[in-house]
């Protein structure tokens, strides 16, 4: 008698699901993904919480100040900008399901970010397939711009931009036209792109004398130093933490020796110069796309306002912070140009046509095209002046855009 | 050969530490017979209770210095009586898991607390950087590897001559047998884990002085695994040379070969040691085969 | 005639070794097959029969969560069979996970191999790699398996370093959609299925194997080794047999993983990898065929579920709201952490024992399930 309860039930089952599992549901609107009559979403994945969440928290808070401003000044032909930041760990395992929650689930027009060079690296080639428009923060990575992908659109200057910065500089700050090179990185595998990129430069002069790695956690770098003075270098390339060169700092003030460093763009922030003396602490500089405050550029007032409205009025003197927020400025741009129906689509063209668009100073004017999809293609050195706590700039975006070889793209 | 030499000198500065780290998780172990893997957090917030306080009171570094000692007794009796306590008698594995558990909470709530930023210490030890016969080495580095050998003093005439430290033997030895005897084995326990959560506290001080303070810190925890191994899991002493090696080891696959190698290497050591000595070096056989 | 309870009692050694014992497993098996026919289309289409749902009464979960979920499963049945039914302690489960990456890598991108060629080679692997660490430290005490596999952890990432910049790129290594046959398993729907399917195989091949002689010497040599021995139980090569055995099945999921994924790096690998599915296990119950469910199921959708939940307090509310904003994966941690140290105290045998307690309760009804 159970038996054939439980027989009736299971038949009573599977008619339900063959006859409702057919009925389709379709959710709103599918050409225009993310927009609606009074908002429209721009998605953002970058790491919050995790390891380099310290570098990509504040590029975050900027692209949040750019857009509260922006909505606060009527929003983009009507529209406020909606937010929707998803967090990605640093790890790609959290960010592809994020990203595809950004297509689909909570559908966006547009996305901003994957910092993450890992996650930027599985998810580029989804980019197509989504149709969705990406532009990057913080991180542009080699596979993402060659062959050019026409949904991707990369901010930040390659590593191989910002390593001819780089050496371009050294040779001015160390006074010689042929020098020798070391360089010290974290060990992962952009710390070894970075040690391919100085290693196909060696030429004309220039020498390469090694590369030391210094990875995530280590106590204790003398014995790095020490391989660094056998290199007998000019200048080293610093590619890595703010933790790791505060060690440097303090292993060459107790070696005494004064080996001039220069980082990529990810490696600084106030941080790296606490608890070392200035002597030892100014040995470290790096390049910057981002203008920080107090340095003085015409869209620094607009800046420093949209911050403290937001509440992040202590991050302004942090490059990150100020990367952020000219992202979401060129994002709005695009959106407002176009149109008043704005597509995945068209938003791709919009930010395809951007052409010397300004940011008020804060980065090199921003610059897509066909042919080139890295957007900002100058950096500047920034040296730390411990008397204020603030970057002061070496020079400006003009004096180094020609070191540019724009070897990524070409 | 200088340059051989002062490796071996900085892997000594920086393994005291380790050497510090282990003792405390060999303390443990050797009393409760858990492996605590929240011994590096436990360092890690003894350098953040050391920020908090200097930053709030804006004393200089010595003066915090015995406050965060009292805080992390407080901490250590804590951890004794609701973690360890209540699952004394366990399996290897729950007990494990549960410190494991004990490790994620504390790294999570210094994060809520202080943030995901690196951040320095505004009073710290005197560091001035001196030159011995040709080795660097910084005032720094002396105290720490001052601050490990009383260590081993202290701890050394504690087990041997006072009346507690015999009971923490005969605990450690032989619980059943201790209790017996009149021992009362929970404060033994509670004992050492206090000892265990100061000396990492300790260490986590000393930490904050040779770099910036963040959540990486945690990882050396890692680090004092292999010292304790070496050594003996059960020889005080023993961790600390455990400790001593390792940081030396390390250097000197950094120096001569790469820093992505050491941490292979040091670990690849430790396998090595495991197969063909799995006692240590000061362990004593017999406790080991399954 | 009454019958005691709404379940049935087994009343034949025939009906014992059948996989679905009672009619009321039938039902039970149609309603789940239903689920989990629904589910896919639910995700997708954010309706269930024609009812809207929106993406917060969904808790945010996903398509792409519910396959990871899968893989998460599949890792911690594997992680189970070695650690709670045979009580070996290997923290190198990413280790494993690592193999399988390299060996889909290896044979898969580079030697273009067919997919099931290429998940076989990967298992292969594993078990390699598991026999020759396990040969030497099997024989130790657990801690010094536990240590050992700790050693094996860093040695096998930075051999995969080498490999991905020797090979691949900085960027990681890239991995194609995996074809079977004429089927190319290119979106979330396909990958659904057949996740879906290799989980389910594995957790009846797991049940299976430790009804058998070989799957009931893990358990005692788990239990009591010495009474084992005595039994004539070879403990050391039982030992061998589950770790080398565990370790194809992770090597394998691992191998599935990167193709999901589609580009793994040296990364992906932390030690924060291998205590998720030691918290997964033990939340869900250590030595239980459904608990590495449960434990999974929870540890892939918390943090999802929290991060739902966050949004939708203001930041303004006081205390909480401004630290579920700034921080929701450290609160993720805090909860997960409070949660293990509370069953680990209070209840060991982890949601499964909770399982177990509701699913006596409802076939012993209306008796009591004592």
């Amino acid at each position: 008698m159970h038996s054939k309860l439980g027989l009736a039930l299971g038949a009573v089952a599977i008619t339900a699901v063959a006859l409702t599992g057919c009925s389709t549901g379709p959710s709103t609107s599918a050409d225009s993904p993310g927009v609606t009559a009074d908002t429209i979403s721009i998605g953002t994945i970058s790491d919050q919480t995790g390891p380099t969440a310290s570098i990509q928290l504040p590029w975050l808070h900027g692209v949040q100040s750019a857009f509260d401003k922006v909505n606060k000044d009527g929003g983009v032909n009507g529209r406020k900008i909606d937010l929707l930041s998803e967090d990605d760990k640093y790890d790609v395992a959290i960010g592809q399901p994020a990203f595809k929650k950004l297509v689909s689930q909570t559908p966006t027009a547009a996305i901003m970010g994957l910092n993450t060079s890992n996650v930027q690296a599985a998810i580029t080639p989804l980019l197509k397939q989504s149709a969705i428009p990406l532009l990057s923060g913080q991180a542009t990575i080699k596979e993402a711009v060659s062959p050019i992908n026409p949904y991707f659109f990369g901010l930040t200057p390659t590593y191989a931009d910002q390593v001819d910065v780089i050496l371009d500089y050294a040779a001015k700050r160390v006074d010689k036209k042929n020098f020798t090179v070391a360089v010290i990185d974290n060990g992962t595998a952009s710390g070894l792109e970075v040690e391919d990129l100085v290693k196909e430069r060696a030429v004309d002069g220039i020498k390469y004398a090694g590369a030391v790695v210094i990875e995530a956690g280590a106590a204790s770098v003398d014995a790095q130093l020490q391989t660094i003075i056998g290199y007998h270098p000019d200048v080293i390339v610093f590619h890595g933490t703010s933790s790791a060169v505060n060690l440097i700092a303090r292993a060459q003030e107790k070696f005494g020796t004064h080996y001039p460093l220069i980082g990529i763009a990810p490696s600084g922030g106030p941080s790296a110069f606490a608890g070392v003396t200035p002597e030892f602490g100014n040995l470290y500089e790096y390049v910057q796309w981002a203008t920080p405050f107090p340095i003085k550029v015409k869209g620094t007032d607009d800046m420093v306002a949209a911050a403290k409205a937001a509440g992040f009025d202590k991050e302004t003197n942090n490059p990150d912070f100020v990367a952020g927020y000219a992202g979401g400025l060129v994002m709005a741009q695009a959106i407002k140009d176009a149109g008043d129906d704005p597509t995945r689509k068209s938003i791709r063209d919009a930010l395809e046509k951007l052409d010397d668009f300004s940011t008020g100073g804060l980065t090199p004017n921003v610059s897509f095209g066909p042919k080139d999809h890295v957007g900002v293609q100058s950096l500047v050195p920034l040296k730390w002046d411990y008397s204020t706590s603030a970057f002061e700039a070496i020079g400006s975006y003009e004096d180094y855009t020609d070191a540019i070889t724009n070897e990524y793209q070409k | 050969m200088t340059e051989f030499i002062q490796l071996v000198v900085s892997g000594l500065a920086i393994g005291s530490i380790y050497g510090l780290i282990a003792l405390g998780f060999v303390l443990i172990y050797k009393s409760t017979d858990v492996f605590s893997f929240a011994q590096g957090d436990l360092v890690m917030v003894g350098a953040y209770l050391g920020f908090g306080l200097l930053t709030w009171l804006g004393i200089p570094f010595l003066a915090v210095i015995p406050i965060v000692l009292v805080l992390a007794a407080l901490l250590g009796l804590a951890i004794q009586r609701f973690v360890f306590k209540p699952m004394m008698g366990s399996p290897l594995l729950i007990m494990v898991m549960a410190t494991i558990a004990l490790s994620l909470l504390l790294r999570g709530v210094v994060v809520i607390i202080w943030g995901t930023g690196a951040v320095t210490y505004p009073s710290t030890l005197p560091n001035v950087a001196l030159d011995i016969f040709g080795v660097k080495i910084a005032t720094v580095d002396l105290i720490i590897m001052g601050v490990t050998a009383l260590a081993i003093l202290i701890f050394g005439l504690f087990f041997r001559l006072t009346r507690v430290g015999l009971h923490m033997r005969a605990i450690a030895e032989n619980s059943e047998a201790a209790a017996v005897v009149g021992i009362n084995a929970n404060r033994m326990f509670s004992l050492a884990l206090l000892i265990g959560t100061v000396t990492a506290a300790v260490g986590g001080l000393l930490l904050a002085n040779l770099q910036l303070v963040s959540t990486n810190i945690s990882e050396l925890g890692l680090l004092s695994f292999p010292a304790a191994v070496l050594g003996g899991m059960r020889s005080i002493p023993g961790s600390v040379v455990g400790g001593l090696i390792i940081g030396v080891i390390g250097q000197l696959a950094t120096g001569y070969i790469n820093g992505t190698a050491a941490t292979a290497i040091t670990f690849g050591v430790l396998l090595v040691v495991l197969l063909l000595r799995p006692q240590g070096i000061f362990g004593s056989k017999g406790v080991v085969r399954a | 005639m009454s019958r005691p309870g709404f379940g049935r009692i087994v009343t034949s050694y025939r009906q014992e070794r059948r996989l679905l014992r009672t009619p009321g497993r039938i039902v039970v098996l149609v309603i789940a097959l239903a689920f989990v026919f629904l589910l896919p289309m639910v995700l997708l289409q954010h309706s269930l029969f024609g009812i809207p749902i929106s993406d917060s009464q969904l808790l945010g979960i996903g398509l792409p969560q519910v396959n990871l979920t899968l893989i998460a499963i599949m890792g911690a049945i594997s992680l189970n069979l070695l650690v709670g039914y045979t009580g070996l302690i290997s923290l190198g489960h990413a280790a494993f996970f690592a193999v399988g990456a390299f060996a889909a890598g290896f044979l898969g991108t580079q030697l273009q191999l067919p997919f099931p060629l290429v998940l076989l080679g990967a298992g292969v692997a594993g078990a390699i790699v598991g026999l020759l660490i396990g040969l030497p430290s099997l024989r130790l005490q657990g801690l010094y398996l536990m240590l050992a596999t700790l050693a094996l952890h860093f040695v096998v990432i930075f051999v995969f370093l080498q490999y991905q910049i020797g090979n691949f790129s900085p960027a990681g290594i890239p991995y194609l959609s995996p074809e079977i046959g004429p089927l190319i398993i290119d979106d979330d729907q396909k990958w659904y299925v057949l996740l879906l399917i290799a989980a389910v195989l594995l957790l009846l091949g797991v049940r299976n194997l430790l009804r058998t002689r070989q799957g009931r010497s893990f358990i005692a040599v788990r239990d009591h080794e010495i009474a084992a021995a005595s039994m004539g139980i070879n403990v050391p090569r039982v030992r061998l047999t589950s770790f080398a055995l565990s370790s194809f099945v992770v090597s394998v999921v691992g191998a599935l993983y990167a193709y999901y994924l589609g580009n793994i790096g040296e990364g992906s690998f932390t030690l924060n990898f291998v205590i998720g599915y030691f918290a997964m296990i033990i939340i869900g119950g250590m030595g239980s065929m459904a608990g590495p469910v449960f434990g999974a199921i929870l540890w892939s959708m918390l943090p999802q579920v929290i991060q739902t939940i966050a949004k939708q307090v203001p930041a303004s509310t006081p205390f909480f709201g401004q630290v579920l904003n700034a921080y929701q994966g450290f609160v993720v941690l805090v909860i997960v952490a409070i949660l293990l140290l509370v069953i680990l105290r209070f209840r060991p045998g982890g949601l499964n024992d909770y399982w177990q307690t509701l699913k006596g309760g409802v076939t012993k009804w209306p008796y009591r399930n004592k």
